[in-house]
């Protein structure tokens, strides 16, 4: 699946303040629950899985990049949501190295190939330096939300 | 990661101190300023003053970052009420919380009490339980230094001194497979004059060298036969301290041992004769020498002090073995002392802080760990960790443990799989599901270890 299928420009967010990887995980899950028109509890439940797969190990892969990722019930579709920190935080990656740029995906229950594809996609994106300096360049979250689609064109 | 930690007593300054050690980021509130800055002095953390269960405090203390909160003030309401405010207003992932009062913890109420819906607490530690049972095992092993439960205690990690005359010992490890074909155990480390050896079948075992082993529960006293002559089992206990732990070992071991217990306090004695059964419940000092002379303390195989005080538990022992104690166990809260008495006169010199620790660094580290104990004062840890993923997303499932490139003094010693104990072989395949035993010989490899098992990013 393309990024632009999975991503929208309101799960887009440029100049998030960060705090901590448990702060960031939990406004992330209120975040995005609010824009999909979910309730409290989902919001619970997502911020519970992602600290969950977290714990089995970070979803930091190295050069200020992680890709937090879970399922939850309640969704039908792989949801992107893509976050530009303004202070990166330690988020215990492989490289140890703090994270600044994030790319959430929530993937609902019953998928079963098609969310490792897209993390696949995601991965190859973030991986790739000029992508994340284009990333990191940007100062409204329409500029972000613009430049990752343009990116996944180049890709 | 972050922790705030509530309640700067015995507890919550030891964990503080070893957690502060291994680079987490620590906040402790008190409503002790003293205490506190007694703590700061010491230690790399921060401070704040205030009542930990109102949520202004924990603000404060950075609750709203932090991944886990362990509340351990000796008031279990407010520790209760620090985890509610926590997990109602913070998220707070891992919520930890000491709670004392047997009531709480009856099984008749304990799981429809805590639980999300109602008083959300992750982990309930009681310090005084966890040092009994610590106690109640090594009583169960004579011989053993330290024993350590793994898998609900199918499998246990036994580390004892290895005794000249003794079959194994000036042997290669490669015998013992020989000498006990049915008998399957593995020597996770060896501690000798020289310090960690990481054990091959190579490896040579000498007189006086610390080992530890890990076999399961029914072959553990067969391992032992090899490492040093074997021991009688104990009858007589006699316990110096009618406290919560002296209370709680004597009402666990009654029914099998011969159970003295000195109390100071008339009180408190009157209490204890009304509550236990069989066990002879005595008023009066544990410095006694008329007392222990009167109750055959030369007849005793396990004198226990287990008072609230250093001083009295290590002359109590001292006097007790120079009387004829056979075996003596003190409960030292002061590392500095524990150092010093290990070994000589007092048999085992019982660390209440270390063993509570252990049970809370399970939710300290990283990945699915069902338990981590800390061992030789906190320098080795013995961890089980439940494996995930799959060939893919996992280093090491599908892997024989040959072909693992574990850290450096990182032993994987066991499996237990579908409740089956599996000792670790070169060829053992790990599956995912798998509990695995690791030891470590220096706790500084435990990240190493951690990584080893966490899963790829490709895992959902």
């Amino acid at each position: 699946m393309k990024i632009k299928n999975i991503l929208t420009q309101q799960l887009t967010q440029c100049g998030i303040p960060g705090g901590s990887k448990k702060r960031v995980l939990e406004n992330l899950s209120t975040f995005v629950t609010e824009q999909l028109g979910g309730d409290g509890d989902q919001a619970e439940n997502l911020f519970h899985n992602l600290v969950a797969r977290e714990r089995l190990g970070s979803t930091g892969i190295g050069e200020g990049v992680a890709i937090p990722h879970c399922r939850v019930a309640g969704f039908n579709r792989i949801h992107g949501c893509l976050i530009k920190l303004e202070q990166a935080i330690d988020f215990g990656s492989l490289d140890d190295q703090p994270v600044d740029l994030i790319f959430a995906l929530i993937v609902p229950e019953e998928q079963n190939e098609e969310h490792l594809a897209t993390l696949a996609r995601v991965a190859a994106i973030m991986q790739d330096d000029s992508s994340r300096m284009s990333l990191r360049q940007c100062s409204s979250s329409e500029e972000l939300y613009t430049t990752a689609l343009q990116l996944e064109r180049a890709a | 990661m972050k922790i705030v930690i509530v309640g700067a007593g015995q507890v919550g300054g030891t964990l503080a101190e070893n957690l502060a050690r291994e680079y987490n980021d620590i906040t402790v509130v008190d409503i002790n300023e003293v205490t506190l800055r007694a703590l700061q002095d010491r230690l790399d953390i921060r401070t704040v003053i205030g009542t930990g269960s109102h949520p202004d405090v924990l603000v404060n203390a950075g609750i709203e970052e932090a991944d886990m909160l362990v509340a351990v003030t000796s008031s279990d309401e407010i520790n209760i009420i620090a985890c509610q405010v926590a997990y109602s207003l913070f998220h707070t992932p891992t919520k930890i919380a000491r709670i004392r009062a047997r009531n709480y913890t009856n099984p008749k109420y304990k799981d429809k009490l805590f639980n999300d819906k109602h008083m959300p607490v992750d982990v309930m530690i009681t310090p005084e339980m966890v040092v009994k049972d610590y106690i109640q095992k090594l009583i169960e092993q004579p011989g053993a230094l330290q024993v350590l439960d793994f898998a609900d205690g199918a499998i246990q990690l036994v580390g004892l001194r290895a005794v000249k005359d003794s079959p194994l010992v000036g042997q290669q490890l490669r015998f013992l497979k020989e000498h006990m074909p049915d008998a399957d155990a593995r020597v996770a480390a060896v501690f000798g004059k020289d310090g960690a050896i990481f054990p091959t079948g190579e490896t040579v075992i000498e007189d006086g060298d610390e080992v530890f082993f890990v076999a399961a529960k029914k072959n553990i006293r067969k391992v032992m036969s090899e490492l040093r002559r074997l021991e009688k089992p104990y009858h007589r206990l006699m316990i110096a301290g009618g406290g919560n732990i002296g209370f709680s070992l004597a009402k666990a071991l009654e029914k099998d041992y011969n159970i003295k217990i000195i109390e100071y306090s008339t009180e408190r004695a009157r209490h204890l004769s009304e509550k236990l059964n069989k066990s002879v419940v005595l008023n009066g000092s544990a410095t006694d020498q008329e007392l222990l002379l009167d109750e055959n303390i030369d007849k005793t195989d396990v004198f226990l002090a287990l008072t609230n005080d250093d001083e009295v538990n290590i002359m109590a022992s001292l006097l007790a073995k120079k009387l004829g104690a056979r075996k003596v166990m003190t409960l030292i809260n002061n590392p500095v002392y524990a150092d010093l008495m290990q070994g000589g006169v007092i048999d085992i010199a019982i660390s209440p802080q270390q063993a509570t620790t252990s049970s809370l660094l399970s939710h300290v580290r990283q990945g699915d760990m069902v338990c981590v104990h800390s061992l030789r004062r906190g320098a080795a840890e013995a961890l089980e960790i439940i494996v995930h993923g799959d060939e893919k997303s996992s280093k090491v499932v599908g892997r024989a443990i040959g072909d693992i490139k574990s850290p450096p003094g990182a032993t994987l010693a066991a499996l237990v799989r579908n409740g089956e104990v599996l000792i670790a072989h070169h060829d053992t395949v790990i599956q995912t599901g798998d509990h695995v035993i690791v030891f470590v010989v220096d706790k500084a490899n435990t990240k190493a270890i951690e990584k080893l098992f966490a899963v790829s990013l490709s895992f959902f």
